[in-house]
């Protein structure tokens, strides 16, 4: 379980998150929505230990962010929204590599068997910058599951890439969910959001506007379609 | 972490042939080339034997084996030519008579001078001359004291006493006569081995090293953007991160500072262990200080560009390419608190401990690595 509570950030005199709170329960998907620099990648930078929150608590899995980083750095899987790889280096390598990172020593045949479940095999040799974009992107999530987290930390996964990659990502987004995966998702896509989240944040310069299901999000705005709960959401 | 790191790094062709033999190559080229511009800025003189005596010859051989000047023998004709092009510096003539005068004990105008107005050599030279001709004519006048006492006091003599006490008199200026001290610069030791004097190849190869550690440290900026963000999130971190690939670069140096050290004892035949020492601190310093010139900078070029003013102008400071003494006294005062000076002076040394270019060395690298966790710190 994930409680952040009154969590604000600030650079300087911006203020990019302003008492922030929200729990998310072991084993839910939330997604995080809002507008650019609305502070949904700050607020996944403090859970991820990126950054230290200015003010206000954060506790995942019972540990205490300020106090537990090495303890929590195990339990969280990290996905960028850029594309954190050795672009010179094979899928095999930085594989080898990012494991090297983790305090758990894989062998080769563990790495290769998470590598064929992002449906990367037959890849396992390949340069990364010879793979595509959408086959980056299964890579950057594969690396984020080397230690087994519980929690995924997902900022934009698919942005960016063909529709097949980015259908096949989200069902294996959805099978981590299955199998009791905590998972912070930010995302500008509705669909997504409808696909794959079980609940969902709407975050504004910095304030926490709504945490809630769809369901709940229709009754507070009045809307019946989606797109207009969203848009409610984010503009009014 | 480490050896997976140099397994990758020595996967790269290019990147090793640079770490192992660009500083090599560099060395030798640049020492070659160095030695060659130092014979070349010899001062030429050239010496005109028209006496041809044993005495003219004797003169002019040991002349021939100064190494600061480059005496020419030619003759007359040849040698007016050559000062009139402004070729060489000064004529000094050996003319006829010349033993015969020496053997009287003359040495006021035994040897002509011609010169030109931009002559800079002739009062060194002259002095080294005169000195010659005074060893000569001190020698002719013992003998010929020598074989007068003998009759005066009659005294049986051999038919060779004169050889002998000239022998004797010219043995009493060895085994340092004038004409072979070895000037020392103070604080310097020069010893030559080959062709190139052995405190010119080490540094130079220090200023190579620190330019390649600087070009192969481009990953901190590289890799920046991109992966540090998620290094912060993994268990190592990312300092284990930035040390572990440091560390593996630190390896490859080392190794590289190995070779070097090899072909150097092969090639100029360097005596001193110590050399093998200093060097491999000095790549780890080098290590350290492009690691954190690199977490200063944020692009790759305005980095390479940086880098090479530093590492060229510490390399100056640092006398990595000629005494810097010559410069001013408070340049080479500096220069003693730069890890180049590590390089300086050791090979002709057994293995010493210097402490204090030892503590500025691992205050360096302390004070890099601070410096690096510091600027690290900022990336979000």
């Amino acid at each position: 379980m994930i409680e952040i509570n009154n969590v604000s950030k600030t650079y300087g005199k911006k203020r990019s998150l302003a008492n922030v709170t929200l729990t998310v329960e072991s084993g839910e998907v939330i997604g995080l929505l809002g507008p650019n620099g609305a502070g949904k990648s700050t607020l996944l930078s403090i859970l991820s230990t990126i950054t230290a929150p200015s003010s206000g608590n954060v506790t995942i899995g019972g540990l205490s962010l300020k106090k537990n980083q090495k303890a929590i750095r195990e339990v969280i899987g990290y996905v960028p929204q850029d594309i954190a790889l050795w672009e010179e280096l094979s899928v095999k390598e930085n594989m080898k590599m990012w494991s090297k990172m983790t305090s758990r020593s894989l062998s080769n045949e563990q790495l290769q068997s998470l590598c064929s479940a992002v449906q990367l095999e037959g890849r396992w040799k390949e340069k990364v910058k010879n793979l595509s974009g959408g086959m980056k992107r299964k890579l950057n999530i594969a690396v984020s599951l080397i230690h087994e987290p519980s929690v995924l930390l997902m900022d934009e996964p698919t942005v960016g890439i063909d529709l097949q990659s980015k259908l096949e990502i989200i069902r294996y987004i959805k099978q981590l969910a299955a199998k009791g995966k905590t998972i912070i998702y930010i995302t500008h896509d509705l669909n997504e959001i409808l696909d794959v989240c079980h609940r969902f944040a709407v975050l504004k310069e910095g304030k926490l506007e709504f945490v809630g299901t769809m369901d709940q999000a229709k009754e507070k705005t009045g809307e019946e379609a989606e797109e207009n709960v969203v848009y409610k959401l984010l503009h009014d | 972490m480490i050896s997976e790191k140099i397994k990758q790094l020595l996967k790269r062709p290019m990147l090793v042939i640079m770490i192992f033999f660009l500083p090599l190559i560099g060395t030798i080229i640049s020492s070659s080339f160095l030695a060659k511009v130092q014979s070349d800025s010899k001062i030429p003189v050239a010496l005109v034997d028209q006496d041809h005596s044993n005495m003219s010859k004797q003169v002019m051989d040991r002349l021939q084996k100064t190494t600061e000047i480059q005496f020419l023998s030619l003759n007359e004709e040849q040698a007016r030519k050559e000062l009139a092009k402004n070729k060489i510096d000064s004529i000094f003539m050996f003319p006829n008579g010349f033993q015969q005068e020496v053997e009287e004990g003359n040495y006021q105008g035994v040897i002509d001078l011609l010169t030109l107005p931009s002559s800079v050599a002739t009062e060194a030279v002259r002095e080294v001359v005169a000195s010659e001709v005074t060893r000569l004519t001190t020698n002719v006048k013992a003998a010929n004291e020598v074989r007068f006492l003998y009759k005066v006091y009659n005294i049986h003599a051999g038919p060779d006493l004169w050889k002998e006490a000239y022998r004797y008199t010219d043995n009493q200026w060895k085994p340092k006569p004038l004409m072979t001290i070895d000037y020392e610069a103070q604080g310097t030791k020069h010893t030559k081995q080959g062709n190139v004097q052995m405190t010119g190849y080490v540094p130079l190869w220090g200023f190579f090293t620190l330019l390649l550690c600087c070009i192969t440290s481009d990953w901190m900026i590289k890799e920046r953007r991109h992966l540090f963000k998620r290094m912060k999130t993994m268990q190592k971190g990312l300092y284990g991160y930035i040390r572990s690939v440091s560390a593996a670069y630190a390896v490859l140096y080392v190794l590289q500072a190995l070779i070097s050290f090899a072909l150097f004892k092969w090639l100029y035949g360097v005596e001193s262990y110590g050399v093998l020492l200093y060097m491999c601190i000095y790549v780890i310093v080098c290590v350290a200080f492009s690691t954190w010139l690199a977490s200063e900078s944020q692009r790759v070029g305005s980095y390479y560009m940086i880098s090479v003013v530093m590492v060229t102008g510490l390399s100056i400071i640092g006398g990595s390419f000629f005494p810097v003494g010559e410069l001013s006294a408070t340049i080479e005062r500096i220069s003693q608190w730069l890890p180049q000076h590590l390089l300086l002076y050791q090979h002709a040394l057994p293995l010493t401990f210097i402490w204090k270019e030892i503590a500025v060395s691992i205050a360096c690298i302390c004070l890099c690595a601070f410096k690096i966790v510091w600027n690290v710190r900022s990336i979000k």
